[in-house]
This record gives C-alpha cells, sequence and structure tokens, in this order.
C-alpha cells in the first residue's frame, strides 16, 4: 500500500514533521514525549480530532487539543488534515454537540498554551506553528499521507 | 404531559446530581468534563391568512426557541447529557399544552470502543436528517425543518423513553454504514380538527398521546462523495390518544422513511420522503420535501423548499383523501457572526394544516406567512 509523505515541504524536512503550508505558516503535530507513537497516518489525526479515535493503544484516553479558531495555524491544519474549511468544521461541531453525542476538543489561544496542555497530558495531542520551541516533555511526530488503512494505524486503535 | 419538569423535589434532585458531579469532577478538570452548551432563536412571524402554526393575523414575537444542554463525561466511555428546553409557538393551543421549561432529554451514553454506543434514559429518535438537531436555528435554513416530515416535534427533539444503540459497520471505508436500532415509548400531541356535524359545531384539538411498544431501526450510507450520504428507516408503535383513537385502524402504526443528504461546498441538497399508516385501515400520512440551498457569499445563503402532504383518512362517509398541505418557501440566511445568524422566510401553503376548523370537502386554506429570526448559540 502506497504511503507518501504529505507534500514537497515535508520531503525535504521530514525531520521536523512539518505539514505543508499555507502562505508563511508551516505546521507540526505533538504529542507528550512519553508517547510511545512516533508516525500517524493523516487520516489518524482527522480522526482523533474528530472524536473518532477516543484511546491509544496502551489504553489511555486521547486527548486532543485544537487551537482557536482565527489561528491561523488552526486554518492550515484544518485544511490539511480534515480538508474542510474552519466554518465546515464549526457546522460539524454544532451538529455532533447539540444531537448529544461529542464535544470539540478544547481550544487553546497560542502554540505555548498548546505546549502546556501536552506536556500535562500523557494522552494529549496537538499542533503548533513549526519552529516554536517544544521545550522538554513534548515532541513532534511524522504525519503520513496514505490512501487506506497503513501500518502507521498500528501506533494506536 | 409528563415530559415537563414535574416538582420542586425532581428540580432538587438535578441540581443536587450536578452539584455532586461538579465537587467530585474538581481535581479532574471541570472545565471539560462538564460542558454547558446552548441555543435560542427568537422570531417574529405573520401571516395573511387564518392562524397557521401558531402565527395569528396580525403577528407575533411570542415566537422562540431555546435550549440549554449539559454534558458529563464521566469516563473515557461514559457521558450523561441533560437537556431543557424553552417553546412558543405565538398563539397556538399547543402553547397551553406544554410547560415554559420542560426537560428535553435526560440520558447515559456508553461507549462500546470505537463504533458502538448505547443510550438509556430520554433521548432523541434517531430519524431522518434533522429530528436530533431539528431547532438548531444556527444551521437550519428556515426557522423549521419541514413540517410535514417531522411535525412540530415534541419540545426540542422527538424523544423516546428507552433505548438507543447505534454501531459503524465498516469503519474506515468510503462505503461507511451506521445504524441505529431503538425501542421504548414517548409522549407527543396530537392536533387535528374535528369536522362540524348537523348537531355539533366544528373544533380544533390539541390533546396528549402516548406511543407504546415503539421499535424501530434506521441506516445511513456515507459514499465516497465527500457530503453526499442516504439513509432510510422504519418504525412501528402502538398510539394512543383521542385523534388517533378515531383514524386508526387494527394494529400498529407503521412508519418507513427515506433520506438523501447533499452537502457541498456551496451548495446544501436536501430530499426526504416518509409513510405513516395508522394500523390497517387506518389513516394514511405521507410526505417528502426537497430543499436546494446555495452560499452565494461566505456570509450569505439562499434556500428553496417545496414540503407537500397527503392525508388518506376514514371518515364515517368513506375515505377522504385531501392534498393536506403544499407549502413553498424561500429562505435568505445572513451569518453576522458564527454563532449569530439572522434569518428571513416567506411561505406560500395551501392546505388543511391551519389551526382552524375545516369542513371536509371544503377548499383548502391559502395561506403567505412569513418569520423573520434571530439565532445563537454557544
Amino acid at each position: 500500500m502506497g504511503i507518501r509523505l504529505l507534500g514537497i515541504a515535508l520531503l525535504s524536512v521530514a525531520s521536523s514533521a512539518a505539514l505543508p503550508c499555507q502562505g508563511d505558516v508551516r505546521v507540526i503535530v505533538v504529542v507528550n514525549a512519553a508517547n510511545a507513537t512516533s508516525e500517524l497516518s493523516r487520516d489518524r489525526v482527522s480522526q482523533i480530532f474528530l472524536r473518532q479515535l477516543s484511546t491509544w493503544t496502551n489504553g489511555q484516553e486521547i486527548l486532543p487539543v485544537d487551537q482557536n479558531e482565527k489561528s491561523p495555524t488552526r486554518i492550515v491544519f484544518t485544511h490539511d488534515i480534515e480538508r474542510q474549511s474552519v466554518s465546515s468544521m464549526r457546522r460539524y461541531w454544532q451538529e455532533r454537540i447539540f444531537s448529544g453525542h461529542d464535544a470539540p476538543p478544547p481550544e487553546r489561544v497560542t502554540d505555548v498554551d498548546v505546549l502546556t496542555y501536552v506536556r500535562s497530558n500523557p494522552g494529549a495531542i496537538g499542533y503548533v506553528r513549526e519552529g516554536t520551541d517544544l521545550g522538554t516533555g513534548v515532541k513532534a511526530i511524522i504525519v503520513k499521507d496514505q490512501s487506506g488503512n497503513g501500518s502507521a494505524d498500528d501506533s494506536h486503535r | 404531559m409528563a415530559d415537563f419538569l414535574p416538582s420542586y423535589g425532581f428540580r432538587a434532585l438535578i441540581a443536587g446530581a450536578l452539584l455532586t458531579i461538579a465537587a467530585r469532577s474538581n481535581a479532574q478538570g471541570l472545565s471539560e468534563k462538564l460542558l454547558i452548551h446552548g441555543y435560542l432563536t427568537q422570531g417574529y412571524a405573520t401571516t395573511s391568512g387564518p392562524m397557521i402554526l401558531g402565527i395569528p393575523n396580525d403577528g407575533t414575537f411570542d415566537y422562540r426557541r431555546a435550549a440549554l444542554l449539559l454534558r458529563f463525561k464521566a469516563a473515557t466511555n461514559d457521558v450523561f447529557v441533560v437537556q431543557i428546553a424553552n417553546r412558543r409557538l405565538g398563539e397556538s393551543e399547543i402553547n397551553h399544552h406544554t410547560s415554559e421549561l420542560q426537560l428535553d432529554w435526560a440520558f447515559y451514553e456508553h461507549n462500546f470502543g470505537e463504533n458502538t454506543s448505547i443510550r438509556v434514559g430520554k433521548a432523541p429518535i434517531p430519524m431522518g436528517i434533522s429530528n436530533e438537531t431539528r431547532f438548531l436555528g444556527t444551521l437550519l435554513p428556515f426557522y423549521r425543518v419541514p413540517f410535514g416530515f417531522y411535525q412540530e416535534g415534541g419540545f426540542t427533539s422527538e424523544t423516546l423513553d428507552g433505548a438507543v444503540v447505534t454501531h459503524k459497520f465498516n469503519p474506515g471505508s468510503a462505503w461507511l454504514v451506521t445504524g441505529a436500532a431503538f425501542a421504548g415509548e414517548f409522549n407527543y400531541l396530537q392536533t387535528g380538527a374535528i369536522p362540524a356535524t348537523e348537531n355539533s359545531p366544528g373544533q380544533y384539538l390539541v390533546v396528549d398521546g402516548r406511543a407504546r411498544n415503539l421499535f424501530g431501526v434506521q441506516l445511513w450510507l456515507q459514499t465516497p462523495l465527500p457530503g453526499l450520504r442516504v439513509g432510510g428507516g422504519a418504525a412501528r408503535r402502538q398510539d394512543e390518544g383521542t385523534i388517533s383513537d378515531q383514524i386508526s385502524g387494527r394494529g400498529a402504526t407503521r412508519d418507513f422513511w427515506g433520506s438523501v443528504d447533499g452537502s457541498f461546498d456551496r451548495l446544501t441538497a436536501r430530499a426526504e420522503y416518509r409513510n405513516l399508516t395508522f394500523g390497517e385501515g387506518g389513516a394514511k400520512y405521507r410526505t417528502y420535501y426537497g430543499q436546494v440551498g446555495y452560499r452565494i457569499l461566505e456570509a450569505l445563503s439562499i434556500t428553496v423548499q417545496r414540503d407537500v402532504t397527503d392525508l388518506d383518512v376514514p371518515t364515517q362517509i368513506g375515505r377522504l383523501a385531501l392534498k393536506y398541505d403544499r407549502d413553498n418557501a424561500i429562505g435568505v440566511s445572513y451569518m453576522f457572526a458564527p454563532n449569530v445568524v439572522g434569518k428571513l422566510e416567506l411561505h406560500d401553503a395551501h392546505g388543511y394544516g391551519d389551526e382552524v376548523v375545516v369542513n371536509y370537502g371544503d377548499p383548502a386554506i391559502h395561506n403567505r406567512y412569513s418569520i423573520a429570526s434571530v439565532s445563537v448559540s454557544f
């Protein structure tokens, strides 16, 4: 099953695990440093942020954290991972909330806030602008594009 | 009605439960475990003819839906949801049969892994595209969902007292199938006009009804075309109530429906069909609608809709087939902010659904009504 890395940008900076850029913004996906996961497929990341996956393989609860809707980082992430606009995602979450099904991930205003959340919660996953100082307790993971289910899914159920 | 908050004791019980939840959850990050959401739609409505859907000829501001939803995540796979609601329907007789503040939902949900869940308690019935979000004004193109298919609803949704099980059959597939099975019973309002006879004047009735022994299923198929899904469902139940007793035949009420839902970049297209048969030899209710919306600008959308309902009902003089309702509508909505939407809609309606007495054989009533509304949600 063919797996291709996301975009030209990622091919050149695979070690930083960056997603494609829009304008000047490039985004990386981060997890708690204690998390054994080092890479995920784009579909899996999307499912996590849509609350369609709830636990890592070790049984720990997945805790996605979003950025504010007006954040350029959020706009890039939503476009590249969810393949939707922020307004479409807002509609999706309104339907989920008010049908009693789900609640969207909590939002944080800045990259630093996201990193603080991920650092404090072993099951957390978030995204920040590339180049942000991750500090200790947080690591970037590689996000791979793929058609269908691939080995990246083995990192969590 | 059994749905309204019946006593101070019950209210105290809910308040106590919430306080207990809050106290226990403080150490776990209460703000992420207990979420509070809500919405409100306030309208002004007027009509050119006799009262329809509670809208009087001289207009009314007493047209509103509001709900407050509390969602407590007790554990990774366990959620408790309560929704209370307020509805005003202008001068409709229905206002006298509902409380100002009503318990709409109260259910516990458990997820068995990623693909299966069960809800137990007072939960929305999975029926059609919009039943579970039928009064969420910030999403809807019109003040209400198509009346023929959804009716006005028990309160903020048609709910059942019972259980709902949902399951995803082929997760990860482009042809995702989501199924739901439900069982229970529910309260609802039965409305209708009793025609005049030689011995008695006609009467418009609103009475409490009860549906018992409800069993149903619904399936949705997500297609590989993003935004397009098709679905259908079936249910059976026993209806009890003054009006249903008069129009029901032998056996249970049978309910079938089908839906097509397309939501694309700027275009939204929806159509649904529903067929209700009130027992063998009883009344038959068939309805369908088509709805097309187009987003002209980022914040500005226009939607047209045709809503058709036919009724075939047994009477003392034989069966009577009525073109019960024909409602053509056009609406414009403007999104002032992501959670603030204003709408203006015009309806041209022919039928017998107005809140007046119509005798068999009388011509349908022609009514033009309009609703201006503002919706907010958080």
